[in-house]
C-alpha cells in the first residue's frame, strides 16, 4: 500500500507539470495546425488549376478553328501569299480511326482472352502473365514505337504503315485490357459460378454463359480506357505510321493520326498552323473525356447491379 | 488508371481451370485461351528481345561511351540524355510530391464529403488527358506566359544571376519539368489517396483522443503509417516521368548537351529518340535503340521499386 | 413504461455525497437529423467505474464518444444537451477540444498502438502531441504510466522494440498506458476487452479496479458479467421504438443487477433479450 501511495503523490506533481506545459503551447499548436491545413487546401487548388487552365485555353482557342473544312479537307501548307491556308485534318481523323480499328482488332481478343485465363487459373503461367502485363503497362510508350519499327517496319518489311502503328498501339493496349479483364472476371460473385457448377454445367460453359456476361461491362470499360489511351498516344506512332497527308486506310499504307498532326503543327513557324493545334487538341480532349465518362458510367452501373 | 492499382486478394481467387477436366472436355475453350496467352507472352518477350538485339552492335562497339559520352554521331554519347531524364523527372517529382501530398490530404481529410468526389474526379480526368495535349499547353500557353511574366518577375526580384534576363527561347528544362509535374500529379495523388485513406480510423481517433491537433494526426500518425505506400506512389510517378516522350519533346528544346542551367534547353532519352529518329541513318537507329534499352532499364527499375513499396504497404496495413 | 419519470429523477441520487467527475444532462446525439441516442442524464462519480450496458444499437458507444467530442470528426453529427467536466461545459468556449481530450482519455475496442512507434514512443505519444519535450519528464511519465498499466516489468528491457511485437493483451495495456501518461481525469473505455482472450481480459479487469484510485473510468461493455464484476455504477440503455437508443436506468451496479426499477432492465439483466 505504501508503494501505491507514493505513486499517487508523484502523480499529482507530474500531472501539474504536464498540464502546465501542454496548456502553454496549445494555441501555438492549433494555429500551426490551421496554417498547414490551409496550405494543404491551397495545394489542392494548385492541383486543380492546370485542368481548368488547360481546358479553358483549349476550348477558347480550339472552337474558332473547328469548321466543316476542319473535318473534310486535307492539310495544306501556308505560304507567304496565303498565310492562313491550313486546310483540315481529315487525313488525321481517318488515320486515327483506322489505327483504333486495327489496333483494337489486334489487341482486344488477345487481351480479353489472356485476362480470362489469368482470372481463372492460379498457376505459374498466370503469375508470369500477370508480371509481364504489369511490366508492359509500366513501360514507356516510346519503346512500343521502337519495337514496332524494328519488327514490323524493318524485320517484316512493311515500312511506315497503319499496320506498324496499330501494332505499336496494340502492344500498349493489351496489358491494360488484360489487367481490367482479370479484375472484372474476378469480381463476378463466386456464388454465381458455384450455382452454375452445381447445376452440372461444365466449367467452360459456366465461364462462357454466366461469368463473362456478368463481367462484360467491366471488360468493355477496360477496352474503352485502352482505346482512349491509344487515341491520344503520339510516341508509339511517331516513327511507325509515316504521317501521310492522304486519306489512306489500308493496313500497308502510311497514315496520319491526330496526336501526330498536333506534334508537327505545334512546332510549325506558321501561326495559323499553331492555331490549328488547339482545334485538334479539343477534338482529342472531347474523345478522351467522353470515353472516361462512359467508363465511369459503366463502372457505376455495374456497382449498382451487384 | 486506377484499375491498374486494384488488387484482388488472393483468398478471393478461384481456380476453375485447376479442377483439370478430362481432356475430352477441355475442348476449344482451353485452346483458345492458351493461344491468346501464348501470343501475349510471345509478343512481350519479342518486345524486349527486339529492342535489345537491334542495339547490340552499339553495346559491342562502344558500351562505355553510350553511357558516359556527350557527343552524338561518331561514337554515340547518351550522357546528356540520361542526365536530362534524371533532372526533369526529379524536379517534376519534387513539385508533384509537394503539391500532391497536400492535395491527397485535402481530398481525404479536409474538404467536405460533397466536394470529395468531384475533386477526385477532376484529378483523375487530368490523368486521362493525352500527353501531347500537355505538351501543346506547355509549348503554346505556359511557355509564352513564363517568358512574359515569370522570368521578368524573377528579374524584378533582382535574381538576375539566374540568367533569366537572357532567356530568348521558351523551351527549357524547367518548362519540361513543370509540364511533367502536372502530368504525374494525378498518378501520385490517386495512389497516395488510396494509401492514406486505408490508414485505420481508430488510429486517427486514438491520436485525437490524446489531444493531437488535426495536423499532428496527419503528420504523426497518418503519414508515418502510410509512408511506404507514399514512396511507392512517388516512384510510380517517377517511372511515368522518365518515360514521357512528346510532352517533353515539345517543351525541352532538345539540345544534346549536359545542361545544368534549368532555364535553358536540354534533352531527355525519350524526347531525343522521338526527335532524332526522323533523320536517323541505320547507325543512328542502333544508337537510339541502345538509348531505348537504357530508358527501359531506368523506367522498369523505378516501377519495380514502386511495386515493391506498394506491396509492402499492403502488408503493413494488413497487420495494423 | 410509466417508470421513465421516476428513473430519471433517481439518476443523480445514487452518487450523492461523492465527488462528481462528469455530468450528463439530457444528452442526445444525432447523425444527419436521425437520433442515435437521447435522454442521457446521469452523474459520473469520481474515482469509480461507471459502466454503460445495453444491447447493440442502444447507442452506448455513441454516447461514450460524445464525452471526448470524437463526433466532431463525423460530418452531420450533432450533440445536444449538456456535458460537464468538473462543472465546465465540454462543448463550450472555456475548453478547447484538444485540452478536453488530454483530460478525458480513451481506450478503443481494438488494441491500436501506433504501428510505426516503439513501446516507449507509444507510451509518450500523447505527451509529445502536447508539446512535452523534456526527456526526464517523458521518461518519468512513461515509467509511471507503464507501471500503472501493469506493463512495466515485462517491457522494461525492450522499450525501443516496435509495439506490434507485444501480445494482444499487452498491446491493450500499452494503449491504457498511452492514455494514462497524460494524467487524464477520466478514462473512456469502449469495449476494451472484446478483442482479447479470457486471460488477457481478466488482467485488464483487475487493472481497472486499481486504476480507479487515480482516474475515473467509464466503460462500455456488451458483457453483463463484466459490468457486474468491475463497475460501481451502471447505466442501462435500450433502443426505443424509433430505433434511437435511450437511457432506461442509471443506478449503482448493485441495484441495477439486483433490484432494478424498470422491468426492461430486469429483463435484460436476466438475459431475456439482447
Amino acid at each position: 500500500m505504501t508503494d501505491l501511495f507514493t505513486t499517487i503523490t508523484t502523480n499529482d506533481a507530474l500531472r501539474a507539470e504536464i498540464q502546465a506545459i501542454s496548456q502553454r503551447g496549445r494555441n501555438a499548436r492549433l494555429i500551426r495546425s490551421r496554417i498547414v491545413i490551409t496550405l494543404c487546401v491551397i495545394a489542392l487548388a494548385i492541383a486543380v488549376i492546370p485542368l481548368a487552365a488547360l481546358s479553358w485555353e483549349i476550348i477558347v482557342k480550339g472552337l474558332p478553328v473547328i469548321k466543316a473544312s476542319f473535318f473534310t479537307q486535307l492539310p495544306l501548307t501556308p505560304n507567304l501569299v496565303n498565310p492562313n491556308m491550313t486546310g483540315g485534318v481529315s487525313n488525321a481523323i481517318v488515320g486515327s480511326l483506322v489505327l483504333v480499328l486495327y489496333s483494337s482488332i489486334l489487341s482486344v481478343p488477345v487481351g480479353v482472352l489472356t485476362g480470362i485465363y489469368t482470372a481463372e487459373n492460379e498457376n505459374r503461367t498466370a503469375s508470369l502473365i500477370r508480371l509481364m502485363a504489369q511490366t508492359m503497362a509500366g513501360a514507356p510508350s516510346i519503346l512500343m514505337g521502337l519495337f514496332a519499327f524494328a519488327l514490323i517496319c524493318q524485320q517484316l518489311g512493311f515500312g511506315y504503315s497503319a499496320l506498324a502503328g496499330s501494332f505499336a498501339l496494340a502492344v500498349l493496349m493489351v496489358p491494360v485490357i488484360v489487367v481490367a479483364t482479370e479484375i472484372a472476371v474476378r469480381n463476378v460473385p463466386q456464388t454465381l459460378r458455384e450455382a452454375g457448377l452445381a447445376l452440372g454445367a461444365k466449367p467452360h460453359k459456366v465461364s462462357m454463359k454466366i461469368v463473362l456476361p456478368t463481367a462484360l461491362s467491366g471488360i468493355v470499360t477496360g477496352c474503352i480506357l485502352a482505346i482512349s489511351r491509344a487515341v491520344g498516344e503520339a510516341a508509339p506512332v511517331l516513327f511507325t505510321i509515316g504521317g501521310a497527308t492522304l486519306l489512306n486506310w489500308k493496313p500497308t499504307d502510311p497514315v496520319s493520326a491526330l496526336p501526330i498532326s498536333i506534334y508537327i503543327d505545334a512546332k510549325s513557324q506558321w501561326p495559323s498552323l499553331r492555331a490549328m493545334v488547339f482545334g485538334i487538341a479539343l477534338v482529342l480532349l472531347f474523345v478522351v473525356f467522353i470515353a472516361s465518362f462512359t467508363a465511369r458510367f459503366l463502372v457505376g452501373r455495374q456497382q449498382r447491379k451487384s | 488508371m486506377t484499375t491498374n492499382t486494384v488488387q484482388v486478394p488472393r483468398s478471393r481467387r478461384f481456380a476453375v481451370g485447376d479442377s483439370k477436366p478430362p481432356t475430352a472436355e477441355r475442348s476449344w475453350y482451353t485452346y483458345v485461351l492458351a493461344a491468346a496467352w501464348i501470343l501475349f507472352l510471345g509478343v512481350s518477350g519479342l518486345f524486349f528481345w527486339s529492342i535489345v538485339s537491334k542495339s547490340l552492335p552499339v553495346w559491342q562497339k562502344q558500351a562505355g561511351t553510350i553511357i558516359t559520352g556527350t557527343g552524338w554521331g561518331g561514337p554515340y554519347g547518351g550522357l546528356p540524355m540520361i542526365i536530362g531524364t534524371l533532372q526533369t523527372s526529379l524536379i517534376a517529382l519534387v513539385i508533384a510530391v509537394v503539391v500532391g501530398l497536400g492535395t491527397a490530404i485535402s481530398i481525404v481529410f479536409l474538404i467536405p464529403a460533397r466536394l470529395r468526389l468531384i475533386t477526385a474526379t477532376i484529378v483523375e480526368l487530368l490523368a486521362a488527358i493525352p500527353s501531347i495535349v500537355y505538351g501543346v499547353w506547355g509549348l503554346l500557353v505556359l511557355s509564352p506566359w513564363m517568358l512574359a511574366h515569370f522570368y521578368p518577375f524573377l528579374d524584378s526580384l533582382g535574381l538576375t544571376f539566374l540568367g533569366s534576363s537572357n532567356i530568348a527561347t521558351g523551351p527549357s528544362i524547367l518548362l519540361a519539368s513543370i509540364v511533367l509535374a502536372v502530368m504525374i500529379l494525378p498518378i501520385f495523388v490517386s495512389i497516395t489517396r488510396e494509401v492514406i485513406s486505408a490508414v485505420p480510423q481508430d488510429l486517427i481517433e486514438a491520436s485525437l483522443s490524446l489531444g493531437a491537433t488535426r495536423w499532428q494526426v496527419i503528420s504523426k500518425t497518418v503519414l508515418p503509417t502510410a509512408r511506404i505506400g507514399i514512396m511507392g506512389a512517388a516512384f510510380l510517378a517517377l517511372a511515368r516521368a522518365t518515360g514521357e516522350t512528346v510532352a517533353v519533346a515539345l517543351t525541352i528544346g532538345t539540345i544534346s548537351k549536359v545542361q545544368w542551367h534549368f532555364f535553358y534547353p536540354g534533352t531527355t532519352i525519350a524526347s531525343w529518340i522521338a526527335t532524332a529518329f526522323g533523320e536517323a541513318n541505320s547507325n543512328d537507329i542502333q544508337a537510339l535503340m541502345a538509348l531505348g534499352v537504357i530508358l527501359m532499364v531506368i523506367s522498369l527499375g523505378v516501377s519495380l521499386i514502386s511495386r515493391w513499396f506498394i506491396a509492402r504497404q499492403r502488408k503493413i496495413l494488413a497487420k495494423v | 413504461m410509466t417508470d421513465d419519470l421516476t428513473t430519471k429523477t433517481t439518476t443523480t441520487a445514487s452518487s450523492s455525497g461523492v465527488k462528481v467527475a462528469m455530468q450528463l444532462k439530457d444528452v442526445a446525439v444525432s447523425f444527419n437529423g436521425r437520433t442515435a441516442v437521447r435522454d442521457a442524464t446521469f452523474d459520473v462519480a469520481a474515482n469509480r467505474v461507471t459502466s454503460m450496458i445495453g444491447p447493440s444499437g442502444s447507442g452506448k458507444t455513441t454516447l461514450l464518444r460524445a464525452l471526448n467530442r470524437l463526433h466532431d470528426l463525423t460530418p452531420g453529427a450533432k450533440v445536444t444537451g449538456k456535458i460537464l467536466l468538473e462543472g465546465v461545459d465540454i462543448y463550450g468556449p472555456d475548453l478547447t477540444v484538444t485540452e478536453l481530450r488530454t483530460r478525458v482519455g480513451m481506450v478503443f475496442q481494438r488494441p491500436n498502438p501506433f504501428p510505426t512507434m516503439s513501446i516507449y514512443e507509444n507510451a509518450v505519444s500523447g505527451l509529445r502531441f502536447n508539446g512535452i519535450k523534456k526527456k526526464s519528464l517523458l521518461d518519468e511519465a512513461a515509467e509511471e504510466s507503464l507501471r500503472a498499466a501493469a506493463l512495466w516489468e515485462s517491457v522494461e528491457n525492450r522499450l525501443n522494440v516496435a509495439a506490434s511485437n507485444l501480445s494482444g493483451g499487452e498491446q491493450q495495456r500499452l494503449c491504457i498506458a498511452r492514455a494514462l501518461a497524460l494524467k487524464p481525469e477520466v478514462l473512456l473505455m469502449d469495449e476494451p476487452t472484446s478483442a482479447l482472450d479470457p486471460i488477457a481480459t481478466l488482467r485488464i479487469e483487475e487493472l481497472m479496479s486499481t486504476l480507479k484510485q487515480q482516474v475515473t473510468i467509464i466503460i462500455v461493455t456488451h458483457n453483463m458479467q463484466q459490468a457486474s464484476r468491475i463497475s460501481d455504477d451502471c447505466a442501462f440503455l435500450l433502443m426505443g421504438e424509433d430505433r434511437a437508443g435511450e437511457l432506461i436506468e442509471f443506478n449503482t451496479t448493485e441495484k441495477i443487477f439486483n433490484s432494478p426499477i424498470d422491468s426492461r432492465t430486469l429483463d435484460y439483466t436476466l438475459g431475456r433479450f439482447g
